[in-house]
């Protein structure tokens, strides 16, 4: 079955998570991820976050009602653009 | 921190662009990412003492929600957002921080059990399209294709909990559907007692006394003649500094007297609701999850998955301000944020852009922009409040109000509110007009905001030699006043019908 657009990530306008621990989560070493271009307003970060994880991460352990939301302007966050990943949240 | 964005995939980004429509208003798609995001688009709020017989002791707050709809605008017309939090936020201790924080989460179900209303068709039973099968009244919902109901909460340190029906008890309550039709919901009279079946006394957490919620479909409340203001205020000079009269500042309809716009109303005890001292601040907010997954197997039930942290995307308080005030590249960044972070936008209210625009667009007809800052006067009726009127010990941006001060009667209300309390800039409450009661004292539907705005930036609360213009009566010539509301809660009136 194509998976072309089986998930498309919306990221929300994201506010300054000054009180909320950042994501704890790294890369495997295996993974083959290409950064997405730098925004030119924000310092290039060091290593990639695959996307996935890091959704993950913000599905499993912030939602709840005292979460604040994680920044994204200081991280790199790579996108493989492999939406399959997500099928098991349906 | 500057918020930044992934890449949006182009299917995601033709949808954004498919939800776009084309203006803006009183803050109606005021910043760029709100504009994609209707449903929690924040478009007016109110907050007055209560003006309706026997409510002296209440005051209420309305957070008017998705801007420019189209009465006719079906099949679906205008839900709310189930995966959405709206708030109503109250700071009654003068530290920019919500105390009170009444919470609004929507569900939309269909009927039949999910499976939505039928018919026969050849020996099958079909699902049919539309959200009513027949016609629907106060008596009889079970025309009703999709139903939504919400909840309700009160957070608060040491009292939060559910907001109750004081008559049976129940922790949901009905939203009327929208004024579809006059086929459907009846004359503008029988679809107000239908909506009006919809209003509820409450039972409020750690409160003795009641309130009142009302969440429907309501015409729009704000006035305003919106494409020539947008249009670089594309009018005469004679017509923009000449509203010195009633008729002066009525010569142009509003641009929104053709839509309707979904309140939030709530009616609340100042009892309960004010601290230690008289004075309230509130604002409102909508929040989304921080992720979106959309379903590539969409349903009713499940069009996306949604979770992480609430993420606030957008805030209302004072109407134009991220409007006419915040710069464009930080009106997203207002929205993000809270009023006890307000230090970072100071410099638009001190030193704002819009008089020096109106004197470049009219400065040939002799008008000048304020030449003292920073601008304490901006500071005061946005910020800060009016020391001795309502004035809270906090900087920040979010409406005030002295609730010992009475409210004034419909009919007796004067649509430049509170503004005309003041002669240049000194504080005269015996003042020929003064109406204590209206904005920047809180914000009643009636007060002509866009007109107190305009004077009030162009430097009516400054004495003459800071301001010249400061004494023109700048209008945008589309009345706003009391008497295009009710007089009783919740006060903004029948929405219009789609057909008829």
């Amino acid at each position: 079955m194509r998976i072309f657009f089986s998930a498309l990530i919306v990221l929300a306008l994201v506010a300054c998570g000054d009180d909320e621990q950042t994501l704890p989560v790294e890369p495997p070493a295996d993974a083959a991820v290409t950064p997405p271009a730098p925004d030119a307003s924000a310092p290039v970060q060091s290593a990639p976050i695959p996307l996935q994880l890091w959704v993950d991460d913000l599905l499993d352990h912030h939602t709840n009602d005292d979460s604040a939301p994680d920044t994204v302007d200081d991280k790199n966050i790579a996108d493989d653009e492999d939406s399959s990943h997500f099928q098991d949240r349906f | 921190m500057h918020p930044s964005f992934f890449r949006l995939t182009p299917l995601l980004a033709a949808a954004l662009l498919a939800a776009g429509g084309a203006a803006q208003a009183s803050s109606h798609r005021e910043a760029p990412f709100i504009a994609t995001a209707p449903k929690v688009d924040a478009t007016d709020f109110y907050m007055f003492r209560s003006y309706e017989d026997g409510r002296a002791d209440y005051v209420t707050l309305i957070a008017n929600y998705q801007p420019f709809q189209e009465p006719y605008g079906g099949p679906n017309f205008f839900a709310m957002d189930p995966e959405a939090i709206y708030e109503i936020h109250i700071d009654n201790n003068g530290d920019a921080k919500e105390d009170l924080s009444f919470r609004f989460r929507f569900d939309s179900k269909l009927a039949n059990d999910g499976k939505g209303l039928a018919v026969d068709a050849g020996g099958k039973q079909t699902a049919v399209p539309l959200i009513n099968i027949g016609p629907i009244s106060a008596n009889d919902m079970s025309n009703q294709n999709m139903t939504e109901t919400y909840t309700l909460q009160l957070r608060a340190q040491g009292k939060g909990g559910d907001v109750t029906n004081q008559k049976d008890g129940s922790k949901v309550f009905k939203k009327p559907g929208d004024f579809i039709g006059t086929k459907s919901l009846g004359a503008p009279e029988q679809y107000e007692a239908y909506a009006r079946a919809h209003l509820y006394e409450v039972k409020l957490p750690g409160c003795d006394a009641t309130g009142r919620v009302f969440v429907g479909q309501r015409k729009e409340s704000f006035a305003v003649n919106l494409g020539v203001t947008f249009d670089l205020v594309n009018a005469p000079a004679s017509v923009v500094a000449g509203g010195s009269t009633r008729e002066a500042r009525s010569l142009v309809p509003s641009s929104l007297d053709e839509n309707n716009v979904t309140s939030l109303a709530l009616e609340l005890p100042v009892s309960c609701i004010k601290g230690s001292g008289d004075v309230i601040g509130a604002w409102t907010s909508a929040s989304v999850r921080q992720v979106r997954i959309l379903n590539p197997r969409s349903s009713f039930e499940l069009p996306s998955f949604e979770g992480g942290a609430w993420t606030q995307i957008s805030r209302l308080s004072n109407p134009l301000v991220n409007e006419l005030v915040i710069g464009l590249k930080d009106k997203d960044r207002f929205n993000n944020s809270q009023p006890k972070d307000d230090a970072q936008f100071a410099d638009y209210v001190t030193n704002p852009s819009l008089p020096e625009l109106l004197e470049v667009l009219f400065g040939s007809a002799g008008v000048v922009a304020p030449n003292v800052f920073p601008r304490a006067d901006l500071v005061a009726a946005f910020l800060t409040g009016v020391k001795d009127v309502n004035a809270n010990g906090s900087t920040a941006e979010m409406q005030r109000l002295n609730t010992a001060l009475p409210a004034t009667a419909k009919g007796k209300q004067n649509s430049l509110g509170a503004a005309a309390c003041f002669v240049e800039g000194v504080l005269k409450l015996d003042n020929d007009g003064c109406d204590p009661a209206g904005f920047p004292n809180g914000r009643r539907p009636g007060d002509d905001v866009v007109d107190i705005a305009l004077r009030v930036s162009m430097g009516y609360l400054l004495p003459k030699a800071s301001a010249p213009a400061g004494q023109v009566a700048f209008t945008d010539a589309t009345l706003q006043e009391d008497s295009q509301f009710d007089a009783v809660f919740p006060y903004l009136t029948t929405p219009l019908p789609g057909a008829q």
